[in-house]
């Protein structure tokens, strides 16, 4: 079809500069200090100041106990890492999770304690600066990039099985991303809503149905190996973990989008958990 | 789900019934058809002594090499290690001239250069690295990894809790305390009452107040000052 031709090009385009997802762990956390900080600005935008969550804000950022475990970030952000356009957290369940310590009601039968399944938590999208940066892409979609690259970066690493806790609603997000979850629980008391606790398997028909759902042809996350680095900068960069090494006066550069609301209840989504 | 593979199962029922760590990887070591294994503990508490746990397959010499020249101090694996937690491969590390230097030292005693390393992480917050490492050659290692990386997810964390259980001689003494627990807790060491830390945590007195006494109660401890006081010992918070 012409307009599916068209859509294709127009997005290869597009990827080298803004569909780069860098994975940030404890011993990068002073590099990309700035991108960190600008995901719990989001985080508080997002679930303090839109959805009304009992969650710590001191000086604009929103933070838990979590962060201060050494947990790992998924962020998405421009090809000069400057700009955060969303952020998910994860955490492997043999750790302290929210799973374990918060929504236990949420589990049917004993903990869900294994090495290769991981807890993602705290997954939100900066909409406007997306809609500012991206005219043309959803909402909806752009949840499905960042799950999609979630996913990539789970396979990359081994992980097996992605657990998390959400509201009904969030369910019509997952299937648009071609996401199958499992519910394996629910427990009321949270809220107004019931919190559901949710499975994913993560294999390669995981990241095909997510492919084939979202219309994406190629990886959005690539694990970083210096022998590919150089490879990767002949091509056009599609998404890696390595990212030139910034200038100490850009790592606390602030998001300009910190002027604007980030309200998830405006693209009808909700509880990201 | 996919059942678990053949040499998964057959590693998983090595280690349990190995009589050590020492054994258990030197099993691994067979099945997976790699040089050497080897498991590290960062500091633990083991009556009353602190220090590291470290089992290795890697041969005598190499060991005491790594010992005399201090490697642990450039050891990208170990420098770097305890600040990730997502499985890594070797090759992923920056080269600096230290470092190079170091893995050439350890190529010429027989360490391949090849080597995947398996962060470990638990519920009372330890952390070890499990590694593996072969001389191979490059399409070689990664279809090994490639092929195997899930099951060694695996293996590290039962090489991990056959570790716990060899050190303590038994069951694994230290408790489980949320994060939530383990907060309040820092905040007691830090010299806070409960009125402070409800203050700083944004919670309700009551709540902080319930968070001291369930950790409290994990711990074994009559007082909330004598139960941060194991806490540290057992590193499960610092200040």
């Amino acid at each position: 079809m012409a307009n599916s031709g068209f859509t294709c090009i127009l997005f290869r385009h597009m990827i080298g500069d803004w569909l780069v997802f860098l994975l940030i762990q404890p011993y990068q956390y002073y590099r990309y200090a700035g991108l960190l900080e600008q995901s719990f600005r989001l985080r508080k935008r997002v679930f303090h100041d839109c959805l009304g969550w009992q969650v710590d804000v001191h000086h604009g950022l929103e933070r838990d106990a979590y962060d201060e475990l050494g947990a790992v970030y998924l962020v998405w952000c421009d090809k000069d890492a400057h700009h955060l356009y969303g952020t998910v957290r994860l955490m492997p369940t043999t750790g302290p999770t929210l799973l374990h310590d918060v929504f236990r009601r949420t589990l049917p039968a004993e903990d869900l304690v294994s090495p290769a399944t991981w807890e993602g938590t705290r997954m939100c999208l900066d909409v406007d600066l997306l809609r500012a940066s991206q005219p043309t892409l959803s909402p909806s979609r752009a949840f499905g990039f960042l799950l999609l690259a979630l996913f990539e970066c789970a396979f990359a690493h081994g992980i097996k099985t992605l657990v998390s806790n959400y509201e009904p609603p969030m369910e019509r997000v997952y299937r648009r991303a071609g996401l199958i979850v499992e519910e394996i629980g629910r427990a009321d008391g949270y809220g107004r809503l019931p919190v559901c606790c949710g499975v994913f398997a993560v294999s390669e028909e995981t990241l095909q149905q997510m492919r084939t759902v979202l219309r994406v042809a190629r990886p959005l996350y690539r694990r970083f190996l210096p022998a590919a680095s150089e490879a990767a900068a002949r091509q056009t960069p599609q998404g890696s973990d390595h990212i030139k090494p910034l200038r100490k006066t850009e790592l606390f550069w602030t998001c300009n989008a910190a002027r604007s609301q980030t309200c998830l209840s405006r693209m009808g989504g909700k509880y990201l958990g | 789900m996919k059942s678990v593979s053949a040499n998964l199962a057959k590693a998983i029922e090595t280690i349990t019934d190995a009589p050590t760590v020492y054994e258990a990887l030197l099993c691994v070591q067979g099945i997976y058809d790699v040089d050497f294994v080897t498991y590290h503990l960062t500091a633990t508490v083991i009556s009353d002594l602190d220090a590291p746990f470290v089992q290795s397959t890697y041969s005598p010499e190499w060991i005491a090499r790594y010992f005399l020249k201090r490697y642990v101090q450039v050891d990208p694996v170990v420098q770097q290690g305890f600040l990730r937690q997502l499985p890594f491969d070797w090759r992923e590390f920056e080269m600096t001239p230290e470092i190079a230097a170091f893995f050439d030292d350890a190529r010429q005693h027989g360490v391949g250069e090849f080597g995947y390393s398996i962060p470990i992480t638990d519920r009372v917050g330890r952390r070890a690295i499990f590694s593996l490492s072969a001389e191979h050659d490059p399409k070689g290692w990664d279809r090994l990894v490639a092929g195997n990386m899930s099951d060694w997810i695996e293996i590290a964390y039962q090489i991990h809790m056959k570790a716990i259980t060899e050190i303590h001689g038994g069951e694994d003494p230290v408790p489980g305390l949320s994060a939530r627990e383990r907060e309040c807790l820092s905040w007691v060491a830090r010299g806070k009452d409960h009125k402070d830390i409800a203050l700083i945590l944004g919670i309700s007195e009551h709540t902080a107040r319930s968070y001291l006494k369930s950790g409290r109660l994990k711990l074994g401890c009559a007082t909330i000052s004598s139960a941060a006081v194991q806490a540290m010992k057992f590193r499960l918070i610092n200040i």
